[in-house]
């Protein structure tokens, strides 16, 4: 290195020729050369890979921050948005600060207490003091605290006590939806309906347990139902006018789409205020139609008669003998509209007999009785996306002859409301039994996953039978000008501890419009109607029947269900001036 | 030759330095832009959620049937017999002129009930058609 430095700058070139021919100088001055080479090499390669590092971060980077989780207890979970079919909010998180205290931090805790207690009059002073006096690190006073009450303790100054914003679940439409959504517990973790079938969904509860949930993710996707809010309450509505009408201690209705088996609205009263869910564990404010297993009755004869139809062995001119009573040891089968003569298959229909439907179901065997009521779905729990649902009351053994008559006019079966709206829909569609859901499906995606149970014949005779009931029947009062409303009747004795009861009834209405060309199932059934005055004997057909209509004529049109007006026109021409006086 | 490269690798170094201890000063006031961005965006996302929910309650169906049984008692729900087809409607219009010559035009047309009242407070008057001011009708020529 020496002899490098001892000559000029601009003459190195044949001086290290020169020098290169030196033998020990030679050596020294390649080893000094080589080592300069392999630490600039060295340096080069880590510069290189830090620059390259450095440009890699910066173009695809987003480096993940850790999230530090103090010792805090965990603040509420963040939920997604739920909304119904056309975009409406039906659940969400606003921020609300909520109070806590580090009590290991306080001075005086009984001064503390007494300020608190001044500023938060619902929490009592000894609360207050025990919960200050305890020395804990953290400890929450209260969950969700108004502005005002912010303001208060804000003033107070006290060491020690602070604001944490966290997510409060709110639930706009209040108790329009209450059975369907279900409501959260303290934490926002759900507690029942819908919101409980989300945090399994959607893996909340993992999520929580990473200490990933605080915040709102703006990834979370808003869950979609397949109810209309509109709908919804407009169902509810008449229910609750039903009720006090009739009445009656319960009423209950659902909507269902008969292609795509979308859950429209459902609805089920008495029920309970989802953002103050204290009532809900009232059981009375149960829901009635996926969680209460009711013998239905009469409406039951639908299923009759579709199953005769089916057979081949019955067709709408068949002819049965309603005269007489149907003896069974000591029980006896009788009509309630007992007409005393021999019955066609659509009289037997709108004349609600018990004798002829208990004959039809007879003819075929109790075998063939008990499978097409399994094939209908009505063996097993009908499971949605609620996470409540019931068992059917139904004799998985060998049934006797009594019980298969019985079982065709509906008693000594008990199923789910849903599920007989789930069965009607196949008798309205062409026969495909499809699952009920509350998420938005489409026509194709339903029909893939339906067995068909009918065929379209018998669909078809169905549809008329419906029809012809709400024309001629027991369903008069159902009728809806423009929707072709068609409909059964169910007035069912609800059983008590000794047999049925005759003041106790549970009434219900099976409907389906339009029926030239079905879209949609209602059913509305209203538990222990009373008599009404000038409304005579409380049946389904006064009551239930009347009720469908009025549902039907608020939610039809809100469910762009066109009006047949062809069939209206006639007495009065389109365009006309009022008469003059 | 080395000497060149070495003065060169300082300078880069003392150059590189300063351009490390620019962008790492620059990176730390953008990293405090974004985190203020982000506290930003999370407070106006809350804020419209809550502003989305309060629309959602105050234009639940429950709360709109009560102002209009409230405040819309003049109008009824929309029925079917209003509806017509097309191929109903008539080519021609009824006879306009006979309907107006038989209405009791001097006794006013019926109007509609005032309870909702003008915003002003004024009393609407009961329409009565103009009278033509009475004038000596020219002797025709």
């Amino acid at each position: 290195m020496n002899s490098v430095s001892d000559s000029g700058a601009g003459v190195i070139s044949p001086r290290i020729k020169q020098l290169a021919l030196q033998g020990a100088r030679k050596k020294r001055l390649d080893k000094g050369r080589i080592r300069l080479v392999v630490v600039m090499t060295v340096f080069f390669a880590v510069f290189t890979s830090i620059t390259g590092r450095l440009v890699y971060m910066a173009v695809t980077g987003k480096p993940r921050a850790i999230v530090a989780r103090s010792a805090d207890d965990l603040p509420a979970m963040s939920r997604p948005d739920v909304v119904d079919r056309n975009g409406v909010i039906l659940a969400t998180d606003v921020r609300k600060p909520s109070l806590f205290a580090q009590p290991n931090r306080i001075i005086d805790a009984n001064e503390a207490a007494d300020l608190l207690a001044d500023a938060l009059p619902d929490i009592s002073t000894s609360e207050l003091r025990s919960k200050l006096a305890s020395g804990k690190g953290f400890i929450w006073l209260k969950r969700g605290i108004n502005e005002a009450e912010q303001q208060r303790v804000h003033r107070l100054g006290i060491p020690g006590i602070g604001f944490r914003e966290e997510n409060r679940r709110v639930y706009p439409s209040g108790r329009t939806l209450s059975h369907v959504i279900g409501h959260v517990g303290i934490e926002n973790i759900g507690a029942a309906g819908l919101e409980k079938w989300i945090d399994a969904d959607r893996g909340l509860i993992a999520l929580r347990e990473a200490g990933l949930s605080g915040e709102r993710d703006r990834d979370n996707s808003a869950v979609e139902l397949s109810i209309d809010l509109r709908a919804q309450h407009a169902l509810r509505d008449e229910l609750a006018e039903a009720m006090k009408l009739y009445a009656a201690v319960g009423a209950s209705g659902v909507i269902l789409d008969v292609t795509t088996g979308e859950i429209v609205a459902l609805a089920s009263l008495p029920d309970y205020d989802p953002n103050d869910p204290k009532d809900s564990i009232d059981l009375n404010a149960l829901n009635r139609i996926t969680t209460g297993t009711y013998e239905l009755g009469s409406i039951f004869k639908a299923f009759t008669v579709a199953m005769a139809l089916e057979s081949g062995r019955f067709t709408m001119a068949s002819q049965l003998d309603a005269r007489a009573p149907l003896q069974f040891g000591s029980q006896r089968i009788g009509d309630f509209h007992g007409k005393g003569r021999v019955l066609t298959l659509p009289e037997v229909f709108i004349y609600s007999s018990n004798i002829g439907s208990a004959k039809m179901a007879l003819a075929l065997g109790v075998d063939h009785h008990r499978e097409f009521m399994q094939k209908l779905g009505f063996a097993d729990r009908l499971r949605t996306e609620l996470p409540e649902s019931a068992k059917p009351q139904f004799r998985r053994r060998q049934w006797k002859p009594v019980e298969s008559a019985t079982i065709a006019f509906g008693h000594g079966i008990a199923v789910a409301p849903l599920q007989a709206a789930a069965a009607t829909a196949a008798l309205m569609n062409g026969g495909y039994l499809v699952r009920p859901t509350f998420r938005k499906r489409s026509a194709e995606e339903a029909r893939a996953l339906a067995p068909r149970v009918l065929s379209q014949a018998t669909s078809d005779a169905m549809r008329q039978l419906f029809r012809l009931n709400v024309e001629k029947g027991s369903g008069k009062r159902a009728e809806v000008e423009g929707f072709l409303v068609g409909g059964k009747t169910g007035t069912a004795d609800k059983p008590g501890p000794h047999g049925y009861q005759k003041n106790k009834r549970l009434n219900s209405f099976l409907a389906a419009f339009p029926t030239d060309k079905p879209r949609y199932v209602v059913l509305v059934t209203l538990d222990e109607p009373q008599r009404t005055p000038g409304a005579g004997e409380a049946t389904a057909g006064l009551n239930a029947a009347p009720t469908v209509g009025k549902v039907i004529s608020r939610v039809a049109p809100l469910l762009q269900v066109a009006p047949r007006i062809e069939r209206l026109a006639g007495s009065q021409p389109a365009l006309a001036l009022p008469a003059v006086r | 030759m080395i000497r060149f490269i070495a003065i060169f690798a300082i300078a880069c170094l003392v150059g590189l330095a300063a351009f490390v201890y620019r962008v790492k000063y620059d990176s730390i006031a953008l990293n405090r832009e974004a985190q203020r961005l982000e506290k930003d965006i999370a407070i106006e996302r809350d804020a419209i959620a809550a502003l989305r929910a309060q629309f959602s309650a105050l234009s639940k169906p429950s709360r709109l049937q009560g102002l209009a049984e409230r405040h819309l008692k003049h109008l009824k729900p929309f029925s079917v017999s209003q509806l017509t087809t097309t191929s109903e409607i008539p080519d021609r219009l009824p006879d306009l002129g006979a309907f107006i010559d038989k209405l009791p035009l001097n006794a006013g047309l019926p109007v509609a009930d005032t309870e909702l009242g003008s915003p002003t407070g004024s009393e609407r008057k009961p329409f009565r058609p103009p009278v033509p001011a009475k004038r000596p009708l020219k002797p025709a020529q």
